[in-house]
């Protein structure tokens, strides 16, 4: 035997560049000083069940210390009494697509609307503000000075909060133009506008009759700006995210497997943040893409240039459409999104606490070109240092093994209602769904059972019309037909299920890769779930004895 | 592999470690060949003022009347080159320039009809462009705004002083002016 032994540490998060503390991709972990902690979770307060007929929400503001939101039809929504239910404050006033939403200098709820901005100061007043003309378009609008700046098609109009004059037309781009978001920060007002299949962002300072800096070009649709500090902006386009101070840009990197032909960065006008050092990018795939790009919370940290994925609250990630994204005054950060799978609506938080389940895959083991068997994984597990709420050490650990000799994202789709809680069923015949091995994991992609992982145990008819899978436990619900599914060649190495232990283990965890797979390469995904004890990964060693041959 | 297998062949010594396989890079930083070239790019920049301000006759004040005479002295810095035009007119608010060159241009306006809290501000255009600019919140509905700067003419502009506020255009008082003094660079 000729055993080595490689350690991966230091994880930051995921990307394309190969960079230090880069995996290869994870899911609802947080970076923190001593390892990657599953510490992110996406938490529905409310839905559409509750709410009714609300869609997803495009826009959130906070109104006399109360959180506030519109949404897609411009229903506004209040998150009431302090606790977790948000209510409708008003029903839609009339043709709306959520436009936008803002508390102005003087403390009123200013809702954009297509035509009229509808305000809130104890009484709503529905068509407060005529903007002249009906625009069906984005208008993130932003305070500057003592004006609210409005996004209006092509123009730009400006409410003067001392005296509510309102000029419907303070600034007009060409006719082609549609600006949809202004962001405002100390040097002016930065401008996202939309020109064909090109964009532009231009300064301004709400007064004077052009942009007071050149404009700033972009070759794919601009989607959504946010501020960065005191003086620059995040802008975020299809194809291109860049920090800019209006006058000059940094490229930011772009979401993992920037492939041509689809739009990699989709989020709505409202739908980026910055909190400190970390931009948030809500993500609405439309391209069917399973990968690494699916719909979700996506978070940059600008120091280190690495990536972290967040799920939507109910675990689907594809056929899920993302909204807005915001904090309030006291750090709660608030998002929302709409699943096609179960045609519900979330508002939702996302907080430091545990997920229902999170991974890691890190980057690629295996020195050199050799031949090599795998033959075992450790990983190091130590107490989540962030956490300070004390709780028994339950969890399920496992580690799996992947050796690059099938294709690594696969999907399959359900074929009518599932015929058990722990059965899948496929048409085998078709293209796509007659390619999973036994052993193999599956991931629910949408509806019901959305984000939860299995493993293939057996597989019935298989090829055929009628191809059955049986899972190694049951799933929450019946899985709905048309259903996506990722199926993914990882091998199971072992599962540990800790009940409530009252310490970690200090020699972490050692996992026998009982099928001493054959390759040259290997990625290894570290799974937790039925997680009630805060804990860490910082670090994944992998053995395996070099046969020192190619 | 078993656990108690790898233990054994770790106190064996039987186990080789190695260095990750992936070669991970540090991110991408400047470069010190970025570094010195903008470096040089400040340098040169500053070579530019500091011969501006040594070869310039810096004008010091303005007529607080149309027409009046400056109540400041004139100080000579250097008489290398100097040309210097004022305006104080409350109708025209234009001057045309005659030689190019590196101008201190300085502004100011006394805005009459802003309202206290509103904003207003005041450009300076050379033709239809606006090179120079400042806003502020109005302290009443009489206050000054003005700012100053460096710019590159080519000779023949026509440079014009405005005043804004409540994005309507206003005339501007007595007591504004437009101050240009050519700079030797």
């Amino acid at each position: 035997m000729n055993l080595q032994l490689e350690t991966q540490s230091g994880f930051q998060g995921f990307g394309s560049s190969n960079l230090i503390g880069e995996v290869y991709h994870l899911q609802n972990m947080l970076a923190t000083q001593f390892g990657l902690a599953p510490y992110l979770k996406n938490a529905t307060e409310e839905d559409s069940a509750a709410v009714s007929g609300m869609t997803v929400i495009k826009w959130f503001a906070e109104y006399a210390g109360t959180p506030y939101a519109v949404d897609g039809n411009g229903k506004v929504l209040v998150r009431s009494g302090g606790g977790f239910l948000w209510t409708q404050a008003r029903a839609t006033a009339g043709n709306s697509i959520g436009n936008g939403l803002i508390v102005d200098q003087t403390g009123r709820l200013l809702v954009a609307r297509d035509r009229y901005i509808q305000m809130y100061n104890g009484t709503w007043n529905d068509t407060w503000k005529d903007l002249g003309s009906s625009v069906t378009a984005e208008k993130g609008m932003d305070t500057f000075l003592d004006w609210v700046v409005i996004p209006h098609g092509n123009a730009v109009a400006v409410l003067n909060t001392t005296d509510d004059s309102l000029n419907t037309a303070g600034l007009t781009f060409p006719s082609g133009c549609s600006c949809i978001v202004a962001k405002s920060s100390r040097t002016g007002v930065l401008l996202g506008v939309n020109f064909g299949s090109r964009s532009f962002i231009a300064l301004w300072d709400a007064q004077a009759t052009r942009a007071i800096a050149e404009w700033i070009w972009f070759d794919s649709p601009l989607k959504s700006i946010c501020r960065a500090g005191d003086d620059q902006w995040i802008v975020t386009t299809a194809r291109k995210i860049v920090l800019t101070n209006g006058y000059a840009t940094k490229e930011l990197p772009s979401l993992a497997d920037a492939v041509l032909g689809v739009t990699l960065h989709n989020p709505t006008a409202g739908g980026t943040w910055v909190d400190g050092r970390k931009f948030y990018l809500n993500h609405t795939d439309t391209s069917a893409n399973y990968g690494r790009r699916r719909s979700g919370t996506y978070v940059l940290d600008l120091d280190t240039e690495l990536w972290t994925f967040i799920t939507p609250s109910d675990g689907s990630t594809l056929n899920v459409a993302m909204g807005g994204i915001w904090q309030d005054s006291t750090g709660r950060l608030f998002t929302s999104h709409s699943n096609g799978g179960t045609s519900l609506s979330h508002v939702c938080q996302i907080s430091n606490a545990l997920p229902t389940s999170a991974w890691l895959i890190t980057a690629p083991f295996g020195k050199g070109g050799t031949k090599k068997t795998a033959e075992g994984i450790k990983v190091e597990v130590q107490a989540n240092t962030i956490n300070q709420i004390y709780t028994s050490f339950g969890y399920t650990i496992s580690a799996k093994v992947y050796d690059f000799s099938r294709p690594l994202w696969t999907v399959a789709t359900q074929s009518g209602l599932a015929s058990g809680l722990d059965k899948l069923n496929v048409d085998g015949t078709s293209g796509s769904g007659n390619n999973a091995a036994v052993g193999d994991e599956v991931t629910i992609l949408s509806g019901s059972n959305g984000g939860y992982i299995r493993r293939i145990t057996a597989i019935a008819d298989q090829n055929t019309s009628s191809e059955a899978w049986t899972l190694d436990s049951a799933l929450p619900n019946l899985t709905a037909t048309g259903t996506q599914i990722l199926v993914q060649p990882f091998v199971l190495a072992q599962t540990f299920v800790v009940s409530s232990a009252a310490s970690i283990p200090k020699d972490g965890f050692y996992f026998d890769v009982k099928d001493r797979i054959k390759g040259k390469q290997f990625l290894v995904k570290v799974v937790l779930t039925d997680m009630t004890g805060h804990i860490s990964i910082p670090s994944v060693s992998f053995i395996y004895n070099d046969l020192g041959i190619i | 592999m078993t656990e108690q297998e790898f233990n054994a062949a770790q106190e064996a010594e039987q186990v080789n470690t190695v260095d990750p396989a992936i070669h991970q890079e540090p991110k991408p930083s400047v470069t010190l060949e970025g570094l010195k070239g903008q470096l040089d790019t400040y340098l040169n920049k500053l070579e530019v003022l500091r011969r501006g301000l040594v070869g310039c006759k810096m004008y010091l004040g303005s007529p607080q009347t149309p027409g009046a005479a400056s109540p400041y002295p004139t100080v000579d810095l250097d008489t290398v080159e100097f040309a210097e035009q004022v305006i104080a007119d409350t109708a025209a608010h234009s001057m045309t320039l005659t030689v190019g060159g590196f101008y201190l241009v300085v502004f100011q306006i006394d805005v009459d009809g802003a309202t206290a809290g509103n904003s207003m501000a005041a450009d300076v255009k050379s033709g239809a462009t606006q090179i120079g600019y400042a806003s502020k919140n109005a302290a009443g509905a009489t206050d000054f705004i003005g700012s100053s700067f460096i710019a590159k003419f080519n000779g023949n502009e026509v440079l014009t002083l405005g005043a804004y506020t409540n994005h309507q255009v206003l005339n501007g008082s007595a007591h504004s002016f437009l101050s240009i003094t050519k700079l030797s660079i």
